[in-house]
This record gives structure tokens, C-alpha cells and sequence, in this order.
């Protein structure tokens, strides 16, 4: 009798483990079609969302979404229920086409206790201004020629072949670009930034995170501010063509044997500079608390 | 349906006045009826004769190639019909999954196995020593006063409500690799900041 009461304790044991390590996926996809002119900008506010944005179809004059929510519990009931908290909007307001992603909830009740998630896919027409705001989550764009303004929060970027221009406002969220053109502005706090192939002039301001840039033949001016963090320029051609102004203070600097940099120093803050023509870009890099590499 | 006041109708029925048909009317259906029986009997003593052959004849060669062409134009139809029905039905497929992307919708069940690596980690308790510094900050020791010491514990307060965000986000399935990894980075962000505090007391 004990044998068989041990036995059933075992697999209702079992049972339970294997309830709890099951997760319920309940899925909502949403599908839609916005009309679109030129000189409309397309906003996308999305919430613990992964965002693709990508160019439609040459000559395309419309936005296409489609949005997957998910609700993840190891009830199915309590999935299926909290699923019921996404809100997917799509609005046009006057020449903005907005694109939401959110939780929202009757006041008074409580947060679902499903884990909620959406992924966003959005393909824009050529010239299409995009705006994005994103929380917990993380986001690609890829091909735009329009101009683009990110703000991320907790947010990882992937950025690729962007022609319009760039800003970026980003706290927690790694900002990974390649090949990036136009004007780009990128602002971060505790997060890494790695450029490669960066093309255009750019600025960036960093607070608690590492930088990296590889440049190409088009790259302009280059501005960068860093505080608490690294930073490092790979240059393809050598010697660089540019010309060089590096200030660090409370850090290091590291610079190449040829051509050879002016090095000075003045208590804890060290200067390095190349002039090689008035014609050619200009790379200015200031850090605070960490180290500058030309390579 | 049952009459519930039987009596009362009768009652009223039996109050009702009665009229008598004028005589012209019986007259009239008489000579309709008389009609109708002269007619009847006249048909049976009509004489009876056959047509010759050659009519009958006629109407087979009439009749006979229009029922081949009947026959077919029957088939026919049928398969317009069958044609028209399997197009609609076609159409209607195409239609909802192509022809109108716009504004459809879709739920669908899956299940996914936790990561008890993952759950693990967003499970983690509190190190004792942050609820040193903080019980020590909160005792008003002349160490916080100092400003490197209060920059630490400004970034340290910083770190610890972007964890609790984090934290706040990730819920306790531990479904997200990239945010749980970002959790541990800003773990270790921590973990500095808390070193370098300790040894500052």
C-alpha cells in the first residue's frame, strides 16, 4: 500500500513539474493596409515589442502591418484571457500614420500575470519618414530611404543600409548600425554603439558604454562626446584620411605609429591631433573616464 | 389555442342576424351547373379518328434531333453550373487569403518549454551587502556625504530601479534570453558600483 501511495505521489509530482515547465503561447496576428502619400510619416509606438521596419515593394503607396501579440502562462485560460489586454491601433492623423502596440487595461484591474509580447512588422514606401518609439524589446530597420528618429528604452537596434538620415535617443539599448548615411545623430546612456561602414557625417554623445566605429570612403565629419566608456575607430584606409582632434581626460590614448599624432598632456587630461588638410573630414572624439583607439 | 370563454361566444354567435340569399342567385348557379353537365356528356359521344402516318412521322423527325440537343445542352449546363459553383468557391479562398489582407485576424495556441537556466536567473535573490549601504545611508554615516561616495550611490540607485524595471518586464517565466542577459549585465554593472562603495566605508 505504501509502495503504490509513493508511486502515486511520484507521478502526480511529475505531473505538476511538467505543468510548470509548459508554457501556453496564445497568438493574436493582425493584419492590416494604410493608404499613404508623400510627405506622410509613419509613427510606431510599441511596448515589450520586436520591431522590423523594412522598405516595401518598389513604387508601393501603402503601409503594410502585421502584428503578432502573444500572452504566455501555464494556463491556457489565464493566456487566452490576458491576451485580451493587447490593444493594436492604426490611426491616420493628418499626414501621420500611427501604429500602436500597448497594454490596456480597465481602470481598477489588475496586470496580467502572462508574460505579453508583440512582434511588429512594418513595411514603409520609399521616402517614408519613420518614427519609433519602443520599451523592453528591441528593433531593426533595414533598406529606408526616408528620414528616421528612434527613441529606445531598453530597446536593442539593429540598424541597416539607412539613406534618410539618423537620431537616436536610446537608454539600455545596444545600437548596432551598418552602413548608415545622411546626418546621423545618436544619443545614448549605458549603451554600446558599433558603427560599421558608417557613411555621412555623424555625432554621437555617450554615458556608461563602449563605441565602435569602422568607417568607408564616405564617411563625413565624426563627433563624438563619451563619458565612462570606450572608444575605438577602425579606419579602412591607411594612413587615415582625416584630420584629428582626441582629448581624454581621466583615460587613455592610443594612437598609430604612422602617421605619427602631436601628443600632449596637461595633468590628467591628454591631447592628440593630426592636421593633414583643410579639405579632408574631421574626427573629433572627446572621452571622459575611458580610452580612445585610432587602429 | 383553448377558448376560454366558450359560452359567451356562442352567446354572441347566436345574437348575430341571418339573411336569405335573393332567389336570382340559386337561379344562376342552376344554369351554370346544367352547363357544366351538358358539356361533359357531350364529350363522351364526340367522334374518335387517327391521324395518318405521315404526321406522326413529322413530329418524329421533329421531335427526334431536338431531344439530342437537349440531352446536351442539359450536360452543358450542368457543367456551367459546376463550373460556376467550383469558381466561387475559388474566389471565396483567394479572397480570404489574399485579396483582403487588410484588417483580418488571427488566434492560434502554441506551447514552449521554460528555460529553467533563465528562470533561474530572473529568480536570483538580493545581495545582503545593497541592504547595507542602503541601512547605512539611512543611518547618516559621514561617509554618504562625500560626493564621490553619494556619485556612487546615485548610479548604484540608478542601476537598481532599471533592474527592478527590467525585472518588472520579464515576469517569472523567464521567456526572454536578450532581456534576461541584459539583466545580468546590469547585474554586474551593480556589482562594480557596490564594490567600489564597500570599499569606500
Amino acid at each position: 500500500m505504501k509502495n503504490i501511495l509513493f508511486v502515486l505521489i511520484l507521478l502526480l509530482g511529475h505531473i505538476a513539474m511538467s505543468a510548470q515547465s509548459t508554457l501556453q503561447v496564445v497568438t493574436k496576428t493582425v493584419q492590416k493596409t494604410l493608404d499613404w502619400k508623400l510627405g506622410y510619416t509613419v509613427e510606431i509606438n510599441g511596448e515589450k515589442a520586436e520591431i522590423l521596419i523594412e522598405s516595401a515593394l518598389a513604387g508601393s503607396k501603402s503601409v503594410q502591418v502585421k502584428a503578432e501579440m502573444t500572452a504566455r502562462h501555464p494556463q491556457l485560460d489565464s493566456a487566452q484571457l490576458d491576451l485580451k489586454a493587447w490593444k493594436f491601433v492604426t490611426s491616420t492623423i493628418g499626414k501621420k500614420i500611427y501604429i500602436r502596440a500597448y497594454i490596456g487595461l480597465p481602470s481598477g484591474q489588475a496586470l496580467p500575470n502572462s508574460n505579453l509580447k508583440v512582434k511588429i512588422v512594418v513595411q514603409v514606401p520609399d521616402l517614408c519618414p519613420v518614427i519609433l518609439a519602443n520599451k523592453f524589446g528591441k528593433a531593426r530597420l533595414e533598406h529606408l530611404t526616408g528620414s528616421v528618429f528612434i527613441l529606445g528604452e531598453f530597446c536593442a537596434l539593429t540598424l541597416v543600409d539607412l539613406k534618410g538620415g539618423l537620431r537616436i535617443e536610446s537608454q539600455y539599448g545596444n545600437v548596432d548600425g551598418y552602413q548608415l548615411g545622411g546626418q546621423i545623430d545618436i544619443q545614448t546612456k549605458r549603451s554600446a554603439i558599433n558603427l560599421t561602414e558608417l557613411r555621412g557625417n555623424c555625432s554621437l554623445h555617450s554615458e556608461f558604454g563602449a563605441i565602435s566605429i569602422s568607417n568607408s570612403p564616405q564617411m563625413g565629419n565624426l563627433f563624438i562626446n563619451a563619458n565612462k566608456g570606450d572608444v575605438t575607430l577602425s579606419t579602412s584606409t591607411q594612413p587615415p584620411h582625416y584630420n584629428f582632434t582626441l582629448t581624454v581626460t581621466n583615460g587613455d590614448l592610443k594612437t598609430p605609429v604612422n602617421p605619427s599624432f602631436i601628443v600632449t598632456t596637461d595633468g590628467n587630461t591628454k591631447q592628440a591631433s593630426l592636421h593633414q588638410g583643410a579639405s579632408l573630414p574631421q574626427v573629433t572624439v572627446a572621452v571622459t573616464l575611458g580610452k580612445i583607439t585610432i587602429q | 389555442m383553448k377558448e376560454l370563454n366558450i359560452d359567451t361566444l356562442y352567446a354572441a354567435l347566436s345574437q348575430l342576424p341571418e339573411y336569405e340569399a335573393p332567389p336570382t342567385i340559386w337561379e344562376h348557379l342552376d344554369q351554370v351547373l346544367e352547363t357544366d353537365l351538358i358539356l361533359s356528356r357531350s364529350a363522351k359521344d364526340l367522334p374518335l379518328y387517327s391521324p395518318p402516318d405521315a404526321v406522326w412521322d413529322g413530329i418524329a423527325m421533329k421531335i427526334a434531333p431536338q431531344r439530342v440537343i437537349v440531352g446536351r445542352s442539359n450536360i452543358q449546363k450542368y457543367y456551367v453550373l459546376v463550373a460556376l459553383f467550383a469558381g466561387c468557391i475559388m474566389a471565396a479562398w483567394w479572397w480570404a487569403t489574399h485579396a483582403n489582407p487588410d484588417n483580418t485576424e488571427q488566434i492560434v495556441v502554441t506551447q514552449e518549454v521554460l528555460n529553467p537556466g533563465l528562470v533561474a536567473a530572473i529568480r536570483d535573490k538580493e545581495d545582503d551587502a545593497y541592504a547595507l549601504v542602503a541601512s547605512l545611508c539611512a543611518s547618516r554615516a559621514i561617509v554618504c556625504d562625500q560626493p564621490e561616495f553619494r556619485a556612487l550611490k546615485s548610479e548604484l540607485d540608478e542601476l537598481t530601479a532599471a533592474k527592478q524595471r527590467l525585472h518588472t518586464v520579464l515576469g517569472q517565466y523567464g521567456d526572454d534570453s536578450e532581456m534576461t542577459l541584459q539583466l545580468v549585465q546590469i547585474e554586474l554593472a551593480r556589482t562594480q558600483v557596490l564594490q567600489e562603495i564597500i570599499q569606500m566605508i
